[in-house]
């Protein structure tokens, strides 16, 4: 290895996928965190004496978003009060490990940490959801919940700004994701650091991690020695995800900085003014983004609370619509993969106990 | 790989239309969509079928629509078609012919000449059959090698040549262009000489458009192609309905909502012949974005057609911001430059960041400011243009 890039004298250990420059150990460390800093101040992602949640889901990104965070917040006065926030679907089996970490992490990095249940935003568990409807059609609730979760949990703790950990990979596999599902209205979003302030009253989120890099991301938890549950998500990506992310994992290999590019090119894309996109307003029952009057999972959870949680629940043909069309759109939108390997469905396989 | 010839399911033609349905679906296709009469022929994106003439007149219809619709050429003006291999071009020369040939009021004015880039190697038999076909159709044609233009493009008058006896004769033994050791900037770079030299044969042939031959599968990985260069800003030039990059000249691609599978049909039925190069089968080792988005691409038109379809629309509905129409050109591509606002950080600034601070740590820690640095304006060549202009020869 040839001498650190940063002029420190040290034998550098590492080279920068982002930039092909050599950096030693300690000089790695300064380079990621500043440049998170740089990030943060440069988009004024937060203000002082916010409360911020951190997304955690004991993973490689939320834990080093959790420690940066934390670590930043002290050197430059930061003023924030951070917390940890998880999800716990309430499947029996299915998050203990990654729940561990994350009550490692609270105590490694003296966070708070607030576990929300399924039962506790929607008064439901993902039990007793699969009891009521079958294990053919609760991949439907399975999706649209997770979806909300984070956005319920962070307004039931009443804290200003959301953080989550997606990285530079995450959004270029985005960007190329939604270029081959035509969809132009998250196209337009998906690139954006600070994402929900703009109209209502949704809380914003922010992504602080959005320029760096997956593989510094791992080095840098490497080299920190941070612990982290390192196993895939289960649930599985949808067939645009999928062809997405192997593509971009193949440009990757001829040449990591196409990942910047990918993201480049999404920030300067323009939508042509004489296309109309669908204009979202929020749910009136419950304030989440929602392109109807009612969010889905508004619709969902008023079929459960009913007791007639299929098709033809209530009285209000616009549910019975909604929930038609939901139907239809999985039917054409290729998930059927996502179903097929849903988190339920993966249980099944490895014969966890649901029921 | 799919070269244009080879994707066609000729097996398809006729009687063997029903190969792999069921009988259910038979049954809902036993009549032309059009008509509701005749026993359909082809069917097109997996449900709709059709009988010849329907299908025919559809095509031909899609075509002139599209012309008509965008606006795209007045009256009499002179077109530069570029001609390659493989079914698009003597399909587009076809539809041109056609509408030109109308007795109607819809009946097309305009004036094609066709051209013929010769790249590499040229076998004469089969700059022979371009020859024949363009005679066919009554078009004038012109040919002109890529590596005489790279070396000698000042002088077109010297390098374009009514007759590719002509050319040959003065074809040069040595390539001119240096391919450099990055795949992928050889062949962006390629690209953007290959658009340069079109533009300036058009404007000595005092055409004011271009006609490129490009079908949907060619705008799908464009599209994708530009996106990983960084060129999302210039999609609507790149890949758009038309590039008006330049002021004098438009390049329109009128077959960007066609697929293979159709203009295969199409010049079948009309009894045309196939002009496929020799030298078309690529090998594609994936070393380059461009040919790797190749192959992704031609993987998703053999598997998820309609995906190919989602992304053209999704090219269709993408404009050029209006802060940039006044801007300076890149000194390479020519499409505007943007600018780089000190407000708003964005992935070139990002990465500009992380080269700064691998190499500039000391500084930064002095008084932990960011004001030694600087945010880079790009002045003379655009973010992806900037990326490879260490490949030019100056
Ligand atoms: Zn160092
Ligand atoms: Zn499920
Ligand atoms: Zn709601
Ligand atoms: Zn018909
Ligand atoms: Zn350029």
């Amino acid at each position: 290895m040839p001498k650190c890039s940063a002029k420190c004298g040290n034998k550098a250990i590492l080279k920068r996928p982002k930039t092909g420059d050599a950096l030693c150990k300690e000089c790695f460390f300064d380079a990621f965190e500043t440049e998170i800093h740089y990030t943060i101040t440069k988009c004024t992602l937060f203000k002082p004496n916010m409360t911020v949640a951190i997304a955690a889901s004991g993973g490689k990104d939320s834990t080093v978003l959790a420690y940066v965070l934390k670590l930043l917040n002290k050197k430059y006065n930061y003023g924030l009060k951070l917390v940890l926030l998880s999800i716990d679907e309430g499947i029996t089996g299915y998050r203990d490990d990654s729940l561990n970490t994350v009550k490692q992490n609270r105590d490694d990095y003296e966070m708070p940490l607030k576990i929300l249940s399924y039962k506790d935003l929607y008064g439901w568990t993902m039990d007793e959801i699969v009891e009521k409807v079958g294990r053919k059609n609760n991949c439907t609730f399975c999706g649209v919940f997770r979806r909300q979760a984070l956005d319920r949990g962070a307004a039931l703790l009443k804290v200003d700004c959301i953080a989550t950990g997606h990285n530079a990979d995450d959004i270029a596999e985005t960007v190329l994701m939604n270029v081959l599902r035509g969809d132009l209205a998250r196209l337009k979003r998906c690139t954006a650091i600070i994402t929900g302030n703009g109209s209502g009253d949704g809380i914003p989120r922010v992504k602080p991690l959005k320029y760096t890099f997956e593989k510094e991301i791992v080095m840098y938890a490497y080299f920190r020695k941070l612990l982290y549950f390192s196993t895939e998500c289960v649930f599985a990506p949808n067939a645009y995800r999928g062809h997405a992310r192997m593509l971009l994992k193949d440009l990757e290999k001829i040449d990591p900085t196409i990942i910047m590019n990918i993201i480049y090119s999404g920030e300067s894309i323009r939508v042509s003014e004489n296309t109309s996109l669908p204009s979202l307003t929020n749910c009136t029952n419950c304030g989440y983004v929602s392109s109807q009057q009612l969010c889905k999972a508004c619709v969902l959870l008023e079929g459960l609370n009913r007791g007639l949680p299929r098709l033809g629940i209530g009285k209000s043909s616009r549910v019975k619509q909604i929930l038609t069309e939901e139907k239809y759109n999985n039917l054409n939108s290729n998930s059927c993969v996502e179903a097929k390997n849903c988190l339920c469905k993966n249980l099944k396989d490895n014969s966890v106990n649901l029921k | 790989m799919t070269c244009s010839h080879h994707a066609v399911p000729f097996r398809m033609v006729g009687k063997n239309i029903w190969f792999g349905l069921s009988l259910r679906d038979k049954k809902k296709w036993d009549k032309c969509n059009k008509c509701k009469s005749n026993v359909p022929v082809i069917i097109l994106r997996h449900k709709d079928v059709y009988c010849k003439e329907c299908f025919l007149s559809g095509a031909a219809h899609k075509f002139k629509a599209f012309i008509g619709k965008n606006h795209l050429v007045k009256k009499n003006d002179f077109v530069l078609v570029c001609f390659r291999s493989g079914h698009s071009s003597v399909s587009l020369l076809h539809m041109l012919r056609s509408a030109l040939d109308l007795q109607t009021p819809k009946k097309l004015k305009l004036r094609p000449i066709v051209i013929y880039i010769a790249k590499a190697t040229c076998e004469p038999q089969f700059l022979k059959e371009i020859e024949d076909v363009v005679c066919s159709f009554n078009f004038p044609l012109y040919f002109i090698s890529f590596n005489q233009y790279i070396s000698n493009g000042q002088e077109l008058d010297k390098v374009l040549f009514a007759n590719f006896r002509q050319m040959l004769e003065n074809y040069p033994q040595i390539n001119s262009f240096k391919r450099t050791n990055n795949p992928t900037a050889t062949q962006t770079l390629e690209r953007i000489y290959e658009q340069q030299l079109l533009t300036e044969v058009a404007k000595h042939l005092n055409c004011s458009i271009v006609f490129v031959p490009d079908i949907s599968l060619n705008v799908a990985t464009n599209l994708l192609t530009s996106i990983s260069l960084g060129r999302g800003a210039y999609l609507p030039l790149d890949t758009g309905i038309c590039d008006t990059r330049d002021p004098q000249i438009t390049i329109v691609r009128p077959l960007r909502h066609f697929d293979d599978k159709e203009l295969a049909f199409y010049n079948v039925y009309n009894k045309l012949k196939l002009v496929v190069s020799p030298n078309e089968i690529k090998k594609f080792n994936n070393t380059s974005v461009q040919d790797l988005i190749d192959t992704f691409v031609s993987n998703l038109q053999l598997n998820y057609p309609a995906t190919i379809t989602t992304v053209v629309r999704t090219g269709d509905k993408l404009a050029l911001d209006k802060t940039v129409l006044k801007s300076k050109a890149c000194n390479l591509c020519k499409a505007p430059l943007l600018n780089n606002t000190s407000e708003e950080l964005n992935s070139a600034t990002a990465t500009d960041f992380s080269r700064w601070i691998s190499a500039q740590l000391q500084i930064f820690k002095k008084d932990e400011s960011f004001n030694e640095f600087e945010i880079k304006q790009r002045e003379l060549y655009c973010y992806a243009c900037s990326k490879i202009i260490e490949f030019v020869e100056k």
